[in-house]
């Protein structure tokens, strides 16, 4: 049976993007994918740089729309944003100290990047410590934690994904949520005195 | 909900300690939110751009190619065997896409355009749970029982689909009657409901009216 085509406006991939839509994603990156691995390749990356730096830059994008820090209105779309913080991303990266002893090149008569209003340092820092926390993670919490909060599943769905009592699942996210809150707590205390 | 927000932030700022748990439990949630975005997205790059070895590819070619040839010659087979509703549905059936979502929508149709998002993303299920909804406000709303009827109708429930479309079908907006009607003709294809689709008479001035007799005369050969 012939199904609907789906495009999208701006507006809708908004919507979808806030809301974790798993298609509305997933046209998001394949839209905007290609024009980023070019800028990245033609200023001394690979491939995998273009697909690790467009990543976190839709996690980015992601984070600042969720905190009311980017609206799709005017001329500004979700697909010139992630451009923008993938560009950012790179050119930091290429002025970074870690990199410049792989001696990429000699001359760096590069600007600095310009951080865009919304996108900076402090964004950047708030990101990797995101990553780290959620790294601490065993694969049963994400698994539980994941369908819950980004997949926004019912404790019986998660309980029918993956084999258990709703009561059990609703156990097992109170856990896990505990221990990412503790851990949170011993990374902010130890902050904290090495301050 | 406007309301019950502004209360509850004029009691954060009052109370520091209730505005650290909030942000915790904010920052705890980014924390799995972003974990399973990255994730997923490793997972979307694998499927549109990951790449497998040279070998396997080329034998994975042959043998999806062998599939599709297969499985075109047993549709052909079943086509050309099928009942005669199922040859003019495969014949005429299309589906609707939806309505554009306008960028800003006013709170009483709110409601409407988020099912609408749902609806263009393949959500039906969803779409339908909103709309059905809002329709208990409105029921003989002439959008809302074509829109709740295409929704069921990409769902192949073409018995839950008739129901609304008939609804829609007999409301006095041309552009949803009309287009309710036809897609009532499709669904009763599909429920070989041929004596409803023969006494069918098409609205005035719709745009599916010769469609609609070419339909009733392949039936009535």
């Amino acid at each position: 049976m012939k199904r609907i085509n789906i495009e999208y406006t701006e507006h809708e991939l908004y919507l979808g993007f806030i809301e974790n839509d798993e298609r509305c994603i997933e046209h998001i990156y394949s839209e905007n994918f290609k024009s980023v691995e070019q800028f990245i390749l033609k200023n001394s990356g690979k491939t995998e740089d273009a697909k690790d730096i467009y990543q976190e830059a839709i996690i980015a994008t992601w984070l600042n729309i969720k905190q009311g820090k980017f609206k799709v209105q005017n001329d500004k779309s979700i697909g010139g944003y992630i451009f923008q913080i993938a560009k950012y991303k790179w050119l930091d990266k290429l002025r970074s100290k870690e990199y410049r002893t792989t001696i990429r090149f000699l001359h760096d008569n590069r600007a600095e990047p310009e951080a865009d209003a919304d996108y900076g340092e402090a964004e950047e820092r708030k990101l990797l410590y995101l990553k780290e926390l959620y790294s601490h993670l065993n694969e049963k919490c994400k698994a539980i934690l994941n369908r819950f909060y980004f997949e926004k599943k019912s404790l019986e769905e998660i309980g029918a994904d993956l084999n258990y009592e709703a009561a059990t699942v609703k156990t097992l996210k109170y856990r896990c949520m505990q221990k990412l809150r503790s851990l949170h707590h011993t990374t902010t205390k130890k902050n904290d005195t090495e301050q | 909900m406007a309301e019950e927000k502004r209360s509850f932030e004029n009691e954060m700022n009052e109370n520091p300690s209730l505005k650290d748990v909030v942000e915790e439990n904010r920052l705890l949630i980014q924390t799995i939110e972003t974990g399973a975005l990255r994730e997923k997205l490793e997972h979307i790059h694998q499927k549109k751009f990951g790449s497998k070895p040279m070998r396997k590819s080329i034998i994975t070619w042959f043998a999806v190619a062998a599939g599709i040839a297969f499985l075109i010659a047993v549709g052909i087979s079943i086509i050309e065997l099928g009942s005669v509703e199922e040859k003019i549905f495969a014949e005429y059936t299309t589906t609707d896409p939806g309505q554009p979502v306008p960028m800003s929508s006013t709170d009483s149709d709110y409601m409407f355009q988020d099912a609408m998002v749902d609806y263009k993303a393949g959500k039906f299920d969803r779409a339908i749970n909103k709309w059905s909804g809002i329709l208990t406000e409105d029921p003989e709303s002439n959008i809302l029982n074509y829109y709740i009827g295409s929704a069921y109708f990409n769902l192949e429930k073409y018995s839950r689909a008739v129901q609304f479309f008939e609804i829609a079908a007999n409301q006095e907006t041309q552009e949803f009657s009309a287009k309710a009607q036809w897609y009532l003709i499709l669904s009763q294809l599909k429920l070989k409901d041929t004596e409803s689709i023969l006494s069918t008479i098409p609205i005035p001035g719709s745009p599916y009216s010769e469609q609609i007799k070419d339909i009733q005369l392949k039936l009535k050969k």
